[in-house]
């Protein structure tokens, strides 16, 4: 009846007077009171109040059950919508069902210009959806007739629900939290973000991160400056920049002492100053119990340079990783032995006590037991560097071809090339992860290498060494711009990106600073952010939290122009 | 020569058809709900890997069927596969029907994170049953399909992909390219009428 509402505005104006008037003379329809625990359930798993999975009917007839009926399918945790499949989702957290919907000028500049979308998109973004603030007896008529309050027919895609007056006044309830409070870590002129480090880690690269995250704030803040100063494009819309940015301040939280402390130490860092994400962070040993900690503060933590994240959970939740790690190198290496021509009789596993060691041994192990049960596998584990110069000496004294070496430890030590080196093991085909040889990746390492050229094996889950990469030659040229040498070019390049992806994120969350809206843009993003080129190609979708999947397997080559043969093309295990 | 011109003539014919044609959904709402075209494919020569980890040459089993039917979609999209998956499973009763010998590929999107062993969990949630088979591959496998579809996504981003669906009725002919959701009666109608212009097609040869 008011579907014309925005256009005409005289009548409009009438029509909701006369709206008005109908719903004071009607009898209140008595709404019991909503439980906003149940209400979230509901959205989010699709469960009812009598503990009965909820139903609603979709596009033509199909019918839609318990978790494949929840809202945060399609209005996401954070309750603020989004695009998908070039439908557009409206946003139905507080500050949005609760109020007269005034297609707000910077959501409408978000939706409408910082993304790639198709023409039915923009055009919905674009065509005005007046409508009057929801009270629970509208929202009951949007949910089970699917119709707004202003009577406008919704799309197809918002399915009509089978719901009792308590699951809605539930939800009615769920819907006025809804990113209401504003996340912690935001206040009217910052934004406060943290890295993590650790002892224990190469002071070189930490200092590399620091530095490179350090320059990239003052850029940053700088800029913001500037773009306050000549804010016309957004201008034209009526776009108010001041509202929606922030300066940004980083905080530096260092841990120290056994891991089992940290949560602690990053507890009262929080409560120190709080935080609105973690970036980047590198940590000695496992990053799980930063992990932990973010989950448990629902913070978002995003691309720690880590191999061990040790990952808890399948998907969900607030860590974002570069890859699985180790783990996926061990996985690698699980297939490649699988497909390998001259496969191995037999698998010896060396590996030092750390988690660098233990993790992916036990990984692989597990593996191959479930995939390659003929392979008869024996692990081992050493303490020193001698120790392992002891066992590998005795391998290479039998120099059997058909007996697999792989060897696990600590990264960025050179005691096990060393130790392979003088070992005498020629035929045996051994194999390693990335961090045994990536220093030495760039550099014709044909002499180095050339005792162990034809068995050696290195899994690598990072571009080829060759690939010309045109954003890392961009980034260089900033850093350098900024009197910053390149000396850890692989940390200083990732805790680039890692800025870049939260700069992006939050300029399209505007002044809705919720941490699940930025994880959700995350998600929706990083596929098409520009990267420098360390990975071949980033991919997240919703729920999904590792960013690149696979790797390949390299053999030195001492005659080649590129130093490394490809043993095995892109491996996704 | 002589063949391909009449192939074009076919499909000249039925863009012709297809121009006067409104969807009969279009009907209950003010928009259409997807849009209709007929086009000439080349079916590209990829190598994919079905759900039970098998290798699938693309062009093999298209040409092998008499009817096939392409979709898209990746497992973690929440919002629009899932309506999808549904609509295509709500088609199956209807296709038997029809009774050509016919098959539905449904492709992921998101090669990488849908391995074999997401597509089977896929197909057990939303009982996909035997007529659709489950298709992933390599990143560059996938992207080449897309393209011979025209079906690149915006932004180079998946998350911006648009509901579309292929039917190819007959051996020869062409494919007709429906964008946006298209509920499973409307599949079965759209697969009835591109049966009877392909019929009109071989008339013409
Ligand atoms: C399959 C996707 C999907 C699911 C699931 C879904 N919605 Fe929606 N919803 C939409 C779309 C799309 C629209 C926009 C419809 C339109 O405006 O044409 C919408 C609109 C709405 C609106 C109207 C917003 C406004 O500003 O007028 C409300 C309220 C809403 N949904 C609440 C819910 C709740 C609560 C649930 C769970 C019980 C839910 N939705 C589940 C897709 C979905």
């Amino acid at each position: 009846m008011f579907k014309y509402c925005a256009h005409i505005q005289i009548k409009c104006l009438t029509a909701l007077f006369a709206g008005l008037l109908l719903q004071f003379s009607l009898p209140v329809q008595a709404f019991p009171q909503g439980d906003a625990a149940k209400g979230k359930k509901l959205y989010e798993q699709g469960v009812g109040h009598n503990g009965e999975p909820v139903y609603a009917v979709g596009q033509n007839g199909l019918t839609f059950q318990g978790e494949d009926a929840t809202c945060l399918r399609c209005h996401r945790r954070s309750g603020f919508g989004g695009s998908e499949g070039g439908y557009y989702v409206p946003p139905i957290a507080a500050g949005f069902v609760y109020r007269p919907s005034r297609r707000d000028r910077n959501d409408r500049f978000r939706a409408a210009f910082l993304e790639a979308q198709n023409i039915q998109h923009w055009v919905r973004v674009r065509m005005p959806r007046a409508r009057p603030a929801y009270t629970t007896a509208t929202l009951a008529e949007a949910l089970r007739e699917g119709r707004n309050p202003s009577g406008t027919e919704f799309d197809q895609l918002m399915p009509r629900y089978r719901l009792d007056d308590r699951d809605v006044a539930n939800l009615a309830a769920y819907l006025a939290t809804l990113s209401k409070a504003a996340s912690p870590g935001v206040d009217d002129h910052f934004l406060h973000i943290a890295t993590v480090v650790s002892h224990g880690v190469e002071p070189g690269a930490r200092d590399s991160m620091l530095a490179s995250m350090q320059a990239y704030v003052k850029w940053y803040n700088e800029r913001l400056y500037s773009d306050i100063a000549h804010e016309s494009s957004a201008r034209a819309y009526g776009m108010d920049v001041r509202s929606s940015t922030r300066l940004w301040k980083l905080h530096v939280w260092e841990l120290d002492g056994r891991q089992e402390k940290w949560r602690d130490q990053l507890a009262l860092y929080q409560r120190q100053q709080p935080v609105f994400a973690v970036v980047n962070g590198m940590v000695n040993g496992s990053w799980a119990p930063v992990a932990d900690f973010c989950d448990e503060m629902e913070l978002p933590c995003l691309f720690p340079l880590t191999e061990l994240p040790q990952r808890e959970r399948e998907s969900g939740g607030y860590n974002f990783y570069y890859t699985r790690g180790l783990e996926l190198e061990a996985d690698i290496l699980g297939v490649y032995l699988k497909n390998m021509r001259n496969r191995p009789e037999r698998v010896i596993q060396l590996h030092d006590t750390s988690r660098y060691g233990v993790e992916p041994a036990s990984r692989l192990a597990g593996q191959l037991a479930a995939r390659l049960p003929e392979i008869r596998i024996r692990t081992i584990a050493f303490d020193t560097p001698q120790e392992l110069e002891m066992l590998l000496r005795g391998l290479g004294e039998r120099n059997e071809p058909d007996v697999g070496i792989v060897i696990w430890g600590e990264p960025d030590s050179d005691s096990i090339l060393k130790a392979l080196l003088h070992s005498g093991v020629k035929d045996s085909p051994v194999f390693v992860p990335a961090h045994v040889i990536r220093k030495r990746m760039t550099r014709n390492n044909g002499d180095l290498l050339s005792p162990l050229l034809g068995n050696l094996h290195i899994t690598w889950p990072f571009s080829l060494p060759q690939a010309y990469q045109a954003d890392a030659f961009r980034v260089r040229g900033w850093m350098r711009s900024r009197g910053l040498p390149i000396n850890h070019e692989q940390v200083q390049l990732l805790s680039h990106y890692g800025m870049n992806v939260l700069r992006d994120s939050t300029r399209h969350l505007f002044e809705h600073y919720y941490r699940d809206y930025l994880v959700e843009r995350i998600e929706h993003e990083v596929e098409s952010s520009q990267h420098p080129g360390i990975y071949p190609s980033f991919s997240l979708g919703p729920e999904q939290r590792v960013m690149s999947k696979g790797g390949y397997v390299l053999t030195p080559d001492a005659t080649g122009e590129n130093a490394f043969n490809v043993a095995a093309d892109w491996i996704v295990p | 020569m002589l063949r391909s011109s009449l192939i074009s003539a076919g499909v000249a014919l039925v863009l012709f058809v297809t121009i006067s044609y409104v969807p009969a959904g279009a009907q209950a709402h003010n928009q259409p709900e997807y849009a209709r075209s007929a086009h000439a494919y080349r079916t590209p020569a990829v190598s994919l890997i079905d759900a039970r980890e098998h290798t699938v040459d693309f062009a093999a089993a298209v040409a092998q069927e008499e009817m096939v039917i392409i979709s898209l979609a990746f497992t973690s999209c929440t919002g629009t596969c899932p309506v999808i998956t549904a609509n295509l499973v709500q088609a199956l009763p209807e296709l038997k029907r029809i009774g050509n010998r016919y098959r539905i590929f449904l492709v992921s999107l998101d090669p990488e994170h849908d391995t074999p062993a997401r597509l089977r969990e896929y197909q057990a949630r939303f009982n996909t049953g035997e007529k659709i088979t489950l298709l992933t591959g390599s990143r560059t496998a996938i992207h080449d399909l897309l393209r011979a579809y025209n079906a690149i996504y915006p932004g180079g981003n998946k998350m911006n992909h648009q509901p579309l669906t292929l039917i190819r009725a007959g051996k020869n002919a062409p494919w007709i390219r429906l964008e946006g959701l298209v509920s499973g009666s409307d599949l079965a109608r759209e697969v009835r009428l591109a049966i009877e212009q392909a019929g009109a097609i071989s008339t013409i040869y």
